[in-house]
């Protein structure tokens, strides 16, 4: 009975066994796994103890268009920090413009005649307002001006003494026959500078100099009796007078006034004009004045080469450069590296890639970012400020599919970053799979294109991008 | 004599000999015909599986958008298939179903040699994508003097419905959204442009602003990169485009080469 138990036991159990067994056999026949995802993400990342040194490219097809680049904009910043400060009247219209280079010893437009007064012994003439003058304002200021003598013509008289002038219809009428003006001006040194002036205006000075005498030397006698007595002009002197004389300013003294005005407000306004253009156009930071616009124009003037500016290749140099030019230079630059010049980025790394093999209908998407560190190394006796501030170039990076063959074939549109802010890069493209053959094996790297700088800021400082890491995200869809 | 009586069998030793022998060789033979049947039933049922694994693999090759619903047969050799393909939703996301039927002929083991039919059957899921990719390139569309960037109000960037940096999304579930756009710019008559003058660039959803605005210098930069992520768009049709204008009035800029990348996921 025992050995007839354990023989049943037996036989259930390999039953169970077996049964088992072929329904987990039914089971895998009959349901399969799903399908592959049609989606996979990949990732490729590389930092660098020892940065990646991208040095500037040497490619023959752009080379000159950015040498042509760079010298413009140079020139253009030249301008900028420091345009013409030379005064040139373009259309002699007395507008003058700030257009040339001229020096201020051969431009007519700089020589300013001197202040003929001095304040030590003409109060009054000192001129604060050249030293800071309102640019938008054209008039003079009017301080030496004031050395001149008053256009009011005004008698000195003495009321203490019962002396009396009054003035009717611009001419002073006064109870004395003896008078000089109040204000006849300074002495103006040099002494022949202004026109008309008499020395005895100030050495001996009579009534005759400055006011119409008659033949006996004193202004004309004005009685009762003459029908040009005006009795409102006699009351206003005095009670009961019979007479007042006439004070017309001479023709030789009026001369003078009217040359001296004239002189003075020529002088103040070439003196403003100079002021002004001299404070107001030299921008550069570090001491602007007329030395350094002056040692701007010069530098200007021997950089001038010729740059040849597309697209019908015109000739220029840095006096006829214009912010257009660099522009049409620029996208000449970018016509080269979205067509014939593709060729001259480099490869950042070798090692560095995302192999794979294309599956039927699969397209990617690739985002890669690039850590950077602009290497600026100034020439001997620059600071650094000053070589960065010199470098105006771009640092370019593309994503390239290659296939077994080394052959390129999908290229990304390029980024573009100034090369001082190329610190941090991020970017992003499609290949469609219409690129991609099934079955075949490609590669995903990345390439960079610096110009390489020359000219001027070759002397100034060289350069190179160190590369800290790269980064790829690849996103792989079959849709 | 009593020694070759001995030696000798009796008929009905014989027989029963035979008998036994015969009983034997009929067993034996009945074990091989017995294996050659499973062996041949075990061959067409791998040939049919192989067939159907075959049909599989060719709808593995396709993606979740070239899976074309439908029934689809065919004949190779005794092998009757049946491919059947049909579209599902779950909470509203769909998915499909591959049906592979294969369908042959098997001998019966017995006296009748009467046919029966034996298949096999083969069924998988397809989930839908989470993650999806559209791109859009425009290149060489513009002359100078076209696709100017007019101040005042952004428009999309290109000129003609073909030629726009704008793609239509249709997403059965409501999806995240990343775009990325590079636009190489080409120059024209630039005077009056100041070096700090921008061209803002922006993408929009259904005509809305949605991600923020980038300036980026008219004269020093030439080409514009840039990745925003404009956040989740509901399940539907959506228009996506790129959209600028200059902060200034002055200069002509066009295009000379530009893309556009959309990456559509879900979190």
């Amino acid at each position: 009975m025992k050995k007839w138990l354990k023989y049943s036991l037996i036989i259930f159990v390999s039953c169970i066994a077996l049964f088992s067994f072929k329904q987990s056999l039914a089971v895998q026949s009959r349901f399969l796994k799903y399908f592959p995802s049609n989606t996979s993400i990949d990732y490729e990342r590389k930092t660098y103890a020892v940065p990646v040194a991208a040095d500037p490219n040497t490619c023959q097809a752009i080379n000159s268009l950015q040498e042509g680049y760079n010298y413009c904009t140079q020139c253009m910043s030249l301008k900028d920090d420091c345009p013409d400060c030379c005064l040139v009247d373009t259309n002699a219209d007395q507008v003058f413009d700030a257009v040339d280079c001229t020096s201020e010893a051969s431009n007519e437009n700089y020589d300013c005649d001197t202040f003929v007064f001095s304040g030590d012994n003409c109060p009054g003439v000192e001129c604060p307002e050249l030293e800071n003058p309102d640019c938008s304002n054209e008039d003079p200021p009017g301080c030496q001006i004031n050395g001149c003598p008053g256009s009011d013509y005004e008698p000195e008289y003495d009321s203490g003494e019962g002396e009396a002038c009054t003035k009717e219809s611009g001419i002073w009428y006064c109870t004395e026959n003896d008078l000089t003006p109040v204000d006849m001006g300074c002495v103006p040194d040099p002494v022949g500078a202004i026109d008309n002036y008499d020395p005895e205006f100030h050495s001996d000075p009579s009534t005759e100099l400055f006011y119409q005498t008659d033949i006996s030397g004193s202004p004309p006698e004005i009685e009762d009796d003459d029908p040009d007595f005006d009795s409102n002009i006699a009351d206003s002197l005095g009670e009961n007078l019979t007479s007042y004389y006439k004070y017309e300013p001479s023709s030789a003294y009026s001369s003078y006034i009217s040359s001296c005005t004239s002189y003075s407000n020529t002088v103040e306004s070439c003196q403003k004009r100079v002021q002004c253009c001299q404070e107001g156009t030299c921008l550069l930071e570090a001491n602007p004045g007329y030395g350094n616009c002056i040692q701007g124009c010069s530098q200007r003037l021997a950089f001038d080469r010729v740059v040849e500016v597309p697209p019908d290749m015109v000739e220029k140099t840095c006096s006829t450069l214009e912010n257009a030019d660099c522009n049409a230079i620029q996208e000449e630059i970018s016509n080269c590296l979205l067509g014939s010049c593709a060729t001259c980025f480099t490869e950042i790394d070798s090692n560095f890639s995302h192999d794979f093999v294309a599956k039927s209908g699969e397209s990617l998407t690739v985002f890669w970012s690039i850590l950077a560190q602009p290497n600026v190394t100034p020439a001997t006796g620059y600071s650094e400020t000053e070589a960065k501030n010199a470098i105006n170039t771009y640092f370019y990076t593309i994503a390239k599919v290659i296939n077994a063959s080394g052959a390129t074939i999908y290229s990304s549109i390029m980024h573009q970053k100034s090369f001082n802010n190329s610190f941090s890069i991020f970017n992003a493209t499609h290949v469609n799979s219409v690129y991609l053959n099934t079955g075949e094996e490609y590669s995903i790297k990345l390439y960079y294109y610096l110009p390489s700088i020359v000219n001027n800021i070759d002397e100034i400082a060289s350069i190179q991008m160190d590369i800290n890491g790269m980064e790829m995200t690849i996103i792989k869809i079959r849709e | 004599m009593f020694f070759f009586r001995k030696k000798s069998l009796s008929l009905l030793e014989l027989i029963v000999s035979l008998v036994l022998i015969g009983i034997g060789i009929a067993g034996v033979a009945g074990v091989l015909t017995s294996g050659i049947y499973f062996l041949k039933k075990a061959e067409n049922k791998a040939r049919a599986m192989s067939l159907a694994y075959q049909k599989k693999e060719n709808l593995m090759a396709k993606s979740f958008e070239t899976l074309q619903t439908g029934t689809t047969t065919g004949t190779e050799g005794i092998y009757d298939w049946t491919i059947n393909v049909s579209s599902h939703q779950e909470g509203g996301i769909p998915w499909k179903k591959a049906e592979i039927e294969v369908v042959y002929p098997e001998i019966s083991l017995g006296s009748n040699q009467s046919r029966t039919t034996s298949k096999v059957f083969l069924t998988n899921l397809l989930a839908y994508p989470y993650v999806h990719d559209e791109s859009k390139q425009i290149s060489s569309v513009c002359d100078t003097g076209h696709c100017v960037v007019r101040n005042g109000t952004k428009r999309v960037i290109g000129s003609s419905a073909n030629n726009r940096l704008s793609i239509n999304i249709d997403y059965p579930v409501s999806k995240q959204i990343l775009v990325s756009y590079n636009i190489v710019l080409g120059y024209g008559d630039m005077g009056g442009v100041a070096a700090t003058d921008l061209i803002l660039t922006q993408c929009y959803v259904d005509g809305t602003p949605t991600s923020i605005e980038t300036g980026t210098p008219i004269l020093t930069q030439p080409v514009i990169n840039n990745v925003v992520d404009v956040g989740t768009v509901s399940a539907g049709t959506h228009r996506i485009d790129i959209r600028w204008q200059k902060d200034t009035s002055s200069g002509n800029v066009y295009i000379k080469k530009a893309d556009m990348i959309i990456v559509a996921y879900e979190e």
